[in-house]
This record gives structure tokens, C-alpha cells and sequence, in this order.
């Protein structure tokens, strides 16, 4: 015990004096992002016209731009590929265009306050038809969707539309705030219009990137089902991007039809949602500004292949097979080239987290159990647990009962039903008949979340990791669950706290990765990887464990490793093991249970168990002599 | 030369590393049989001699030629057929046509008489969709497959896994047979006495290793090696 | 009356070749598990090969076999050139590359015939009305009703009564398996893709003497046989045929009352699918 305690104690203080060292650097360098694109922003209406960007090119750019801060939220950081993103930035423009001409609405603020906010409603009812299923299906129906506005645009609401005519006669930009009076004309007060929206824009959308609701995205476009065994709630994540990303499309929508004084109908066509994917896939999903720089080369490359007389009708045909190449060999854009590159040319490694606090919690936190236990009172118990597929009687009538602090292990020869049984121990699956129950309280399939919240969770046999996220960005998933619960709409909160921090320290000590915290998952050690997988589940603060063959595909030192490790980690837990290699469940487990054709053979001792007769028949098919 | 030599193979999931320097050989007409506890590597070991596991290095070898590197349908072509743990039956076509996809791409296939004569109970079902089967007949099925290529080597992974008593010895009888033939085969079996009543060598392995190679006469003599590492250590 | 039995003969015209289209998108995913955004290019591009051939030879069968043929062609250079690539990448990938293969298909076609909508004339034996008892209808129409009906009973033939249909059968649910069976399941897949390539291009020339041929007309085709997907199940060829007339009739009859909501309907239709029965109505559950 107290070996494993200098080691992490060593390594924490080595973690401590390289962010010592690098500090205050490392914090500004979280800001720089904001500074460059300012000052960009700035700088551009007096260096880009040498170029030839006119100011009506640059606003243009710009309002892309900030239709694709909202999709790269939801393609480049959730993993969402949505091809209807022009509904919302349609919705968001006529509702905005309509309120203007038609008088109904005076102040230009609020007309497109209230465009964004009815694009963000229709995004709320879109998200919660497509994102019940994922993948192709997600964005196939995505794609439908987008085009049914398109039809209604010319139909349902050609009244308000205009239908193919769209609006026209989008009264010029006014500000009014009371105090303030402007009036933005065309030119570069429009341009500088746009552009402070698409700052602000920018600013919340970096907030999002690195609050908690957005660590919680990048862990579901990394696996999806571990970050909901990990007690979020992912599909209201889901949702809620949907939403958000459906808003900047509305936002941008409106300054549109302000911008050209008139609301096309193609704002609407499959064409805008296209052209947005393509140049967010262009320019570089999962980094923000990837749109921007997308539209620039989409916008620029069309001015400038018009010029090029001969080239100008195949500038699609072109940008089509740049895209394509880009797809295929540069996976990351432009922007996630040149950031490869950057990072490649430096010396500091890639992902340290500048803002995270180097404290580490002495206790790493276990959620207290909701009543008083006494040792010895059953604290996971299933009750005539049986499953059925059809005519296959996978578990039939079994009862287990684990009690407060004990190690208890599950073994069976092939066959036995220890996956099944498993399964429904963790609430993942239903039963067929019979009950499980944690400290009381019933959770036969209520589903992996809510069993995750209630303070149990599992280790896979299969490593489950977020494999391009660092360690410790992996370690705050579980963590981040149990401080806000299964959904929290903190997206502009800031990530970092010292209580996360100190916890997500505690647990990469806890399992001896700390001189790994900073490094990306994928390029670690099997075995690494395998204990980072048992500090997914502890750093749930869960004070009941299952461990689903925690020492498969390990070598015989790393098995040593890991048996130390789930010894050293009993305090205040309760856990159940299921494991092949004898040797190491006889060490560790304190009760196990026998498991054979689906049925509980017996339960016992790990003395008893070796000696019981009707044990060994089992695993050496003695069994099949007596009759069925 | 052996009809089958597998030289010191590291085969991995991923990059879990599951079998470690294992080296086994098989000769023509033989049964051997493959034991050890689930999670020690047997059923890794017989996909990897079909080409479904990553062998990342080591060598397989038939009648001395590497085999290591080809494709699934091309160790099926030598006349390797593996018949797998969880039988993958196709559950949307018949029995028949089962078996007609079988035959497709065997060099000199068994008539789909001699297959029924050996199964009535799938001829009686011959229409009937994978998925209607029960376990029993679809492990039946699943070793008619093979039969009907007549592979060279067939591979048994569990055969006996789950199935009443009376089917097991149904479908013993049916090894037997086979390997009375001459059927080269290897077997893995969690059911060490049905596998070492059929097979004529057997090997042991355990996390990954293999820790023992001998007959079962050796075995039966051995006693606390087959509870060391099949059973529960004593 | 008489337009209601005559929208209701259009809605089954369209819907089956809906269906042909469909079909091939549909058994592409069931088996390679990709899908195919190029799939409305393929249509476009058989459409206005066709549309060439016809106008040298004069022949609408020799169109249709033209037109048939360019579109496989492009299917199997898609396939071995690009798309083997891409089957063990994630999904948004094939999305993407498909999708971007249909731009440089569509923007070629466009670069050789330009952008103008091309009308092509029915073949002589397609001229004229047909009398069926009270009805009149284009004859032309009937033909192609009875034309989807028999490529797709061709392609049912294929499927339920040959080898390789036995083989794309159990390589939809199995293919690993068919592999350790001896089958190269590559060859398999290329075949499955060029056919379902060449349905779309057969479907494209079939359908020109009706929609006149526009460079653009691929994605609404696309988008339309997606929605059949939707609501007739992925990997399924008897729910791509039932979601074909489906779609078909929806387009056809609310046209009757309102020819700008047929589309609206039809999503409407896919919306109710995914809310009750995400899987299709002949999809197998789970089947992402």
C-alpha cells in the first residue's frame, strides 16, 4: 500500500513543476485564439482589399462564418453530420426579413433576437425527430428535413415567404439601443457590423468548447456509449447542441437578408447546407474558425476562377475534387493540417490543459451510499434473475448477493451466462423475470446512466476509452458526471475548478498514470490503457464496482500490477469480479459464485469452492453424464 | 511435414495481446483437441488459423507453405474450415441454401444427399430459415457446412456448447465418424472428457500460453495438471 | 373518379421506379454498409448517357442499355478507386466522399451537356394514349409501369434465385462468415455496387421521356429514395419495393389536392416512420 502511495505522490510533484515552469505562458495561451481572431478582425478592412476582397465579400464571409461556428459545435466537437442546416438558417432569415418589411417589428436587434430564437424552436423539434437514431440514418434524415422547409418555403408559408421570390425590401440595418442610434450602411459599416456579431458569436462559441457541457460533447463524438455508462445523459447533450447550432444558423440567416437588403429562397435549398459542410470539412471541423476559413477559399476561389474566363463555369467541378482529396487524405481540413503542423514544429506536447490546477485531492470522492450501512448488509442483489431469448434460457432463477465491502467473484465454464448475468447486474439490461436491486432501491434495466448516478458502475472487458482524448481529459468525463449529474446546461461556465481538478488528480494517481496525464490515449500501453479503463469507473465516485475481466489481454507482470491495484482500492467499496484466471480470483475474492449452463451451481469460500466436487465437475464436463 | 504447423504466433484483438509465442502442429488424420479455460486463448487460436485474428507474428504453415497472410476465403480454399463458437448460422435463408453457399466454392463438395443421410433431422428441416433452428440443429448446421466442403482440416470451436445431453451425444457419434474416416480434426472443447474421448493429442492453453502437449493417456495420469489449469486448483 | 384511378396509376409509375432506385441504395447498405451519396449522380449520369446514345442510334432500348452501362462503369471505378478505402473508415467519412464523388459527376455532366433542361421523346412505341376501360392514359407511362415491374422482378430474381443473390443474402447479415466460407467477399461487393449502380442508371433513362433530364434532378431523386429507405427499412429489397409505392402514391394523390405539399407530405410521411418505427417498416431492428 504505501509503495503505491510515493510513487504517486512523486509523480504528482514532478506534474506540479512542469506546469510550474511553463505557467503563465501555458494560460495565456489559452486566450490567444480570442486575441488573434480580434485582431484579425481588425486588421482586415485595411489588408485584405490589396488582395482584392472587397468588404461585401468579407461580411459574406463572415455571416458563413458564423453558420458554421453553430455546425462545427455539433460536426466538428459532437460528432453530428447534419445536412439540414439550411432549415434553420432559412427559418432564422424570413422570420427576421418578414418582421422588418412588414412593420411588425421596428427594432432590427430584436427582429433577428427573435429569427435566432424561433431558428433555435424549430431546431428543438428537427433535433428531437433526427437524433433518435445516429450516423447515416442522422444524416439522412437530416437531408430530408432540410429539403421539406425548402418545399414549404414555396408552399405552406409562401405567404410570409414570398415563395420563389423570397423577401425583398429588408430595410437597412438600424441600431437601436435607446441611447445609441446607428445606421449601418452597406460597405464596411456593414462589414463591421457583422463582424463584431461574429466576434461575440466567437466568444461564446470558444466559452462552450471549453466549458463542462463541452468536454461532455467531445466525449460523446469519442464513444458515445461509455460517456453514458459514465452517468451523462447524452442524448439532452445531443439536443441541446442541436439547438445551439440551429440558432447561429438562424443569427446568420437574419444578417443575410440584412446584408443584401433582400431573403433569398436558396437560403433554404440543400445547396446552403452542402456548401456549409463542405466548408467546414474544407477548412477544418472540430477547431472553430475551420468555416471561416472554408468559405474564404469556397468565396475566393469562385471570384477567382471567374476570372480565369475558361475555368469559370467548372469552379464547382474543382472545388468538388479538392474536397474529395481533402477528404481522403487530409482528414482534418486545412486548419487541422496546419495546427499538425504546428504542433509537430514545437517542443511542448501537444495537449497540456493550461487551465487545469495541479492540486490533488488526498481522498478521491465515493458517493456516499444514501442510508446508513452496517458492514455485511447487502448492498447489490439480484432476486430469481432470468433471461430468456425466445427458446434460449440464457440465466434462469439466480440469485446473488453482494454485501457491504466485500470482494465477491463470479466464475462458470463456457456457456454459463456470466455476460448475460452481468449485464443485468448493471442494470444494463432487463431481466426477464426476477429483480435487482442497489441498497434497496429497484434498478432492473433502468439503463446505464441512471445505475451510473445511483453510485455503481462498471470496467469493461474491452478497453472503453476516449482514445483521442489525454488521460485527464478522460478523467474529468466521469468526474463532470458526478458533480452536475446526468445534464447540466453549463455552457458557459468555465471547466476548470479546483475541486475537479483535484479529484481527476486523485484518480490518475490512484491508478498510476499521472506521468500520462497529458498524454492522448491512443498512444499509451495496452496495460496503460487497461488501468486507465478501472479509473474510468473509480472516478465515478461509485462505491459499488463491476469488473468485467479486468486482467484480460494482460502479460503476467501487468496482471501482478492490476490484481495490486483492485486490492488497493477496497476501502469504502463493495465489488464484484468476473474472471478466467484462477490464480488471481482465488487472491483476491473474499466469496465467489459458480455459475454453470446458466443457473447458480453454488456459492462459497474460495476454499470451499475449490473443494467442492460438483465445482470440478463442471469445468471438467463431468456433468453431462447425468441426465437433463 | 505436417499438414499443419503453427510456429511460435502472437495473435492480438486490437492491441490486446491474446496469444503469446504459441506453437502447435497438426498431422493429417489426427483429432487434436485444444483445452483450457474461456479466456485462455483457444477460440482466438483457431480464428487465427482461419485468418480472423490479427497474427502479428509467427508463422502458419500448410504442407509447408505460409498461409499466415491470406484472407479468410483463401485458407478455405486449402480446405480449412472453421466451424465457430457461435455457429453464425445464417438466420435468413434456409437450411438448403445453407448449405448450397457452402458447396459453392468446394473443390470436390459431398452431395447434399450424404448430408441428410448423416442429419435427418436438417433434411426434415430443409426449408426451414436458419433463424426457426434450434441450438442443436444449428450446431448441426454449422458441422454439416464443413462436411459438405470436405475440408481438409476442420476446425471445432465449442460443438458441444450448450446443447442437451442427448444432442451432445448425437453429434459425438457424428465426430466420430468423421474421424474413424480419417477427418483431420482439432477441437476445442470446454468439455475436457467428451474432447479427450475423441481426440488422439491434446494441448493445454492457459492466459494466452500453450503450457502442455501430450495424449490422454498422459493426461489421465496427470491428474492435477487437467485441475490446474481446467478445473479449479485444488 | 376517373383522375383519382389516374394519379393512383401515376403514384404506383413513380413509386416503382422510386423503388428501382432505392433498391440499389438500399441492398449497398445492407451489404457494404455504405452509403452511397453518389447514388442520384449515378441516375443523372445513366439519364444523359442514355439521352446521347438515343440521339445517334435512335434506339431507345440501346439508350437504355447505354445509359445502363455508363453507370455501371462509374460505379465500379467508384468503387475500386475510392470507396475500398473507406469501408473501415466511420460513416460521416463515406458520407462526405460520396458526396463530394456526386459533385464532380454532377459538374462534369454539366460541363458537357450545360445546364439547360433536356427533353427526350418516348420511343415510337411508347407514343401516344392507352385505353384501359374508362381511363385514358399516356401509353408511354403504362410502359414504364410495366417496365420498373419487370427489371424489378429481374432483380428479385437475381436476388432470391441465384448464387450471388444467395450470396448478397447471407453477406448482409453475415459477411465475415461468407468469407470464412470461401467466398471472396470483395468480389461480392464490387458486383453488389455495380448493380445497384446500374439499377440507378437504368431507372435514369427510363424515367427521361417523363422529367425532363437537369443536371440537378440527382439530388431530389437522392432525397426521395432516402425517404424510401426511411420508411421501408434499411438491407431490405421488399421494403424498398412497399416504401416505393408509398412514397409514389404520397407524391401522386396529394398532388391531386395540392401540388406544392406532395413533398412536404412525403417528409411528413418519413417524419411519422422515425418517430414510430425508426427501423422502417421492414428493417431489422438495431440495424444502424
Amino acid at each position: 500500500m504505501s509503495s503505491v502511495h510515493t510513487t504517486t505522490a512523486a509523480s504528482a510533484a514532478s506534474a506540479r513543476s512542469v506546469k510550474q515552469a511553463g505557467g503563465g505562458g501555458l494560460v495565456m495561451r489559452g486566450r490567444l485564439p480570442e486575441m488573434w481572431v480580434g485582431l484579425g478582425l481588425v486588421l482586415a478592412p485595411f489588408v485584405l482589399p490589396a488582395i482584392g476582397m472587397s468588404p461585401d465579400l468579407l461580411t459574406r464571409i463572415l455571416i458563413l462564418g458564423l453558420f458554421g461556428l453553430g455546425f462545427d459545435l455539433l460536426f466538428g466537437y459532437t460528432g453530428l453530420l447534419s445536412f439540414g442546416q439550411a432549415a434553420f438558417f432559412g427559418t432564422g432569415g424570413f422570420v427576421t426579413a418578414y418582421l422588418l418589411t412588414d412593420g411588425v417589428v421596428g427594432n432590427m436587434l430584436l427582429a433577428l433576437a427573435i429569427g435566432t430564437v424561433v431558428a433555435a424552436v424549430t431546431g428543438l423539434l428537427i433535433g428531437y425527430l433526427t437524433l433518435r437514431r445516429t450516423g447515416i440514418y442522422f444524416a439522412m434524415s437530416t437531408l430530408a428535413f432540410g429539403e421539406m422547409f425548402f418545399f414549404m418555403e414555396n408552399s405552406v408559408f409562401k405567404e410570409y415567404t414570398g415563395g420563389e421570390n423570397g423577401i425583398a425590401g429588408v430595410p437597412s440595418p438600424e441600431i437601436a439601443l435607446g441611447f445609441i442610434h446607428i445606421k449601418v450602411s452597406s460597405g464596411w459599416p456593414m462589414y463591421w457590423f457583422v463582424a463584431l456579431v461574429f466576434f461575440v458569436g466567437y466568444l461564446i462559441a470558444r466559452r462552450i468548447v471549453r466549458s463542462p457541457f463541452g468536454a461532455v460533447l467531445k466525449a460523446i463524438q469519442g464513444n458515445p456509449k461509455r460517456a453514458m455508462a459514465l452517468g451523462h445523459a447524452i442524448q439532452s447533450y445531443k439536443l441541446m447542441v442541436f439547438v445551439v447550432a440551429a440558432a447561429y444558423g438562424g443569427l446568420a440567416g437574419g444578417l443575410l437578408g440584412l446584408f443584401q437588403s433582400y431573403m433569398p429562397p436558396d437560403a433554404f435549398s440543400l445547396d446552403t447546407s452542402a456548401q456549409l459542410v463542405i466548408q467546414t470539412v474544407m477548412g477544418g471541423a472540430g477547431t472553430l474558425l475551420g468555416p471561416l476559413l472554408g468559405a474564404t477559399i469556397w468565396l475566393y476561389l469562385y471570384d477567382g476562377l471567374q476570372q480565369i474566363g475558361s475555368l469559370g463555369p467548372y469552379w464547382k467541378l474543382i472545388l468538388g475534387v479538392v474536397f474529395v482529396v481533402l477528404v481522403t487524405v487530409f482528414r482534418r481540413g486545412v486548419a487541422g493540417a496546419l495546427i499538425q503542423f504546428w504542433q509537430r514544429t514545437r517542443t511542448l506536447p501537444a495537449h497540456i490543459d493550461a487551465d487545469a490546477s495541479s492540486k490533488v485531492a488526498s481522498v478521491l470522492d465515493i458517493v456516499p451510499p444514501l442510508a446508513t450501512t452496517r458492514p455485511g448488509a447487502p448492498v447489490l442483489e439480484a432476486r430469481g434473475v432470468s433471461k430468456h431469448y425466445g427458446g434460449l434460457k440464457a440465466n434462469s432463477d439466480i440469485d446473488f448477493t453482494l454485501r457491504e465491502g466485500e470482494l465477491h467473484g463470479v466464475i462458470g465454464p463456457n456457456g454459463a451466462g456470466k455476460s448475460t448475468f452481468f449485464a443485468m447486474l448493471a442494470g444494463e439490461l432487463p431481466t426477464t423475470t426476477g429483480k435487482v436491486f442497489f441498497r434497496g432501491q429497484e434498478i432492473t434495466g433502468i439503463g446505464v446512466t441512471s445505475v451510473c448516478q445511483l453510485g455503481m458502475s462498471k470496467s469493461y472487458q474491452i478497453n472503453q476509452l476516449f482514445e483521442h482524448l489525454t488521460v485527464r481529459q478522460n478523467m474529468m468525463i466521469p468526474v463532470l458526471a458526478r458533480l452536475r449529474g446526468r445534464y447540466r446546461s453549463d455552457l458557459l461556465r468555465s471547466l476548470h475548478s479546483d475541486h475537479l481538478d483535484s479529484q481527476v488528480n486523485a484518480a490518475i494517481a490512484l491508478v498510476d498514470l499521472s506521468h500520462h496525464a497529458d498524454t492522448q490515449v491512443s498512444e499509451m500501453s495496452y496495460g496503460e490503457k487497461r488501468r486507465l479503463e478501472i479509473g474510468l469507473a473509480l472516478a465515478t465516485g461509485a462505491n459499488v464496482l463491476l469488473f468485467d475481466e479486468p486482467l484480460a489481454g494482460l502479460g503476467p507482470e501487468e496482471r501482478v500490477l492490476v490484481v495490486a491495484l483492485l486490492k488497493s482500492i477496497r476501502q469504502g467499496r463493495s465489488m464484484v469480479i468476473v474472471e478466467h484466471d484462477m490464480d488471481a480470483m482465488f487472491e483476491l475474492a473474499e466469496r465467489i459464485t459458480v455459475l454453470y449452463e446458466g443457473r447458480k451451481l453454488t456459492e462459497g469460500t474460495p476454499d470451499e469452492i475449490r473443494r467442492d466436487p460438483s465445482v470440478q465437475a463442471a469445468y471438467l464436463g463431468g456433468m453431462d453424464d447425468e441426465s437433463a | 511435414m505436417s499438414l499443419l504447423e503453427v510456429d511460435k504466433i502472437n495473435s492480438y484483438y486490437g492491441d490486446s495481446h491474446i496469444l503469446f509465442d504459441v506453437s502447435m502442429r497438426i498431422e493429417e488424420h489426427e483429432v487434436v483437441a485444444l483445452l483450457g479455460r474461456n479466456g485462455a486463448g483457444k477460440s482466438t487460436t483457431m480464428k487465427s488459423l482461419m485468418g480472423m485474428v490479427e497474427v502479428k507474428s509467427g508463422s502458419i504453415r500448410h504442407r509447408g507453405v505460409e498461409i499466415q497472410h491470406l484472407p479468410p476465403y483463401g485458407r478455405a480454399a486449402l480446405g480449412i474450415q472453421l466451424v465457430p463458437e457461435e455457429r453464425r448460422v445464417f438466420g435468413s435463408i434456409s437450411v438448403q441454401e445453407n448449405l448450397q453457399l457452402a458447396a459453392m466454392t468446394a473443390a470436390r463438395p459431398r452431395s447434399l444427399d450424404e448430408i441428410y443421410a448423416t442429419f435427418p433431422r436438417l433434411a426434415e428441416r430443409k426449408r426451414n430459415r436458419g433463424k426457426q433452428l434450434s441450438g442443436g440443429e444449428q450446431q448441426m448446421l454449422a458441422i454439416a457446412r464443413a462436411m459438405i466442403r470436405n475440408a481438409d482440416i476442420i476446425l471445432l470451436d465449442e460443438p458441444f456448447e450448450g446443447l442437451a445431453p442427448l444432442i451432445v451425444r448425437d453429434l459425438m457419434a457424428v465426430c466420430r465418424q468423421l474421424a474413424d474416416d480419417g477427418q483431420t480434426i482439432v477441437i476445442v472443447e470446454q468439455n475436457v472428457r467428451a474432447a479427450l474421448s475423441l481426440a488422439d493429442r491434446a494441448y493445454i492453453v492457459n492466459n494466452g500460453h500453450v503450457v502442455y502437449e501430450g495424449t490422454p493417456k498422459d493426461l489421465h495420469e496427470n491428474g492435477e495438471i487437467i485441475e490446474r489449469y481446467l478445473g479449479v486448483k485444488a | 373518379m376517373s383522375l383519382f384511378f389516374s394519379q393512383l396509376f401515376n403514384g404506383l409509375t413513380t413509386g416503382l421506379l422510386l423503388a428501382l432506385i432505392s433498391t440499389g441504395l438500399t441492398i449497398i447498405y445492407g451489404t457494404l454498409g455504405v452509403i452511397n451519396f453518389a447514388h442520384g449522380a449515378l441516375f443523372v449520369v445513366g439519364g444523359y448517357a442514355g439521352y446521347t446514345v438515343y440521339g445517334l442510334t435512335d434506339s431507345f432500348v440501346l439508350a437504355l442499355a447505354g445509359g445502363s452501362a455508363v453507370a455501371l462503369a462509374c460505379g465500379l471505378v467508384m468503387e475500386r478507386g475510392l470507396m475500398r478505402k473507406f469501408y473501415s473508415r466511420p460513416p460521416e467519412d463515406q458520407i462526405l466522399v460520396t458526396f463530394g464523388l456526386s459533385i464532380i459527376l454532377i459538374e462534369i455532366i454539366r460541363g458537357i451537356y450545360g445546364g439547360v433542361s433536356l427533353s427526350v421523346s418516348p420511343p415510337e412505341w411508347g407514343m401516344g394514349i392507352a385505353r384501359i376501360g374508362s381511363l385514358i392514359y399516356p401509353m408511354y407511362r403504362l410502359e414504364t409501369l410495366a417496365i420498373a415491374a419487370v427489371t424489378l422482378l429481374v432483380l428479385y430474381f437475381i436476388l432470391y434465385r441465384t448464387s450471388l443473390g444467395l450470396v448478397v443474402r447471407a453477406g448482409i447479415e453475415d459477411a465475415q462468415m461468407v468469407d470464412a466460407l470461401g467466398i471472396n467477399i470483395k468480389r461480392a461487393f464490387l458486383v453488389v455496387f455495380g448493380l445497384g449502380a446500374m439499377a440507378a442508371g437504368f431507372a435514369g433513362v427510363v424515367n427521361s421521356p417523363i422529367v425532363a433530364l437537369t443536371p440537378d434532378m440527382g439530388f431530389r431523386y437522392l432525397v426521395e429514395s432516402f425517404v424510401v429507405v426511411v420508411i421501408g427499412g434499411v438491407g431490405s429489397f421488399p421494403g424498398a419495393i412497399v416504401g416505393g409505392i408509398i412514397a409514389g402514391e404520397i407524391l401522386s394523390l396529394t398532388a391531386m389536392v395540392n401540388p406544392q405539399y406532395s413533398d412536404v407530405m412525403l417528409f411528413v410521411a418519413m417524419a411519422l416512420v422515425l418517430v414510430f418505427r425508426p427501423q422502417g417498416l421492414m428493417g431489422q431492428e438495431g440495424r444502424e
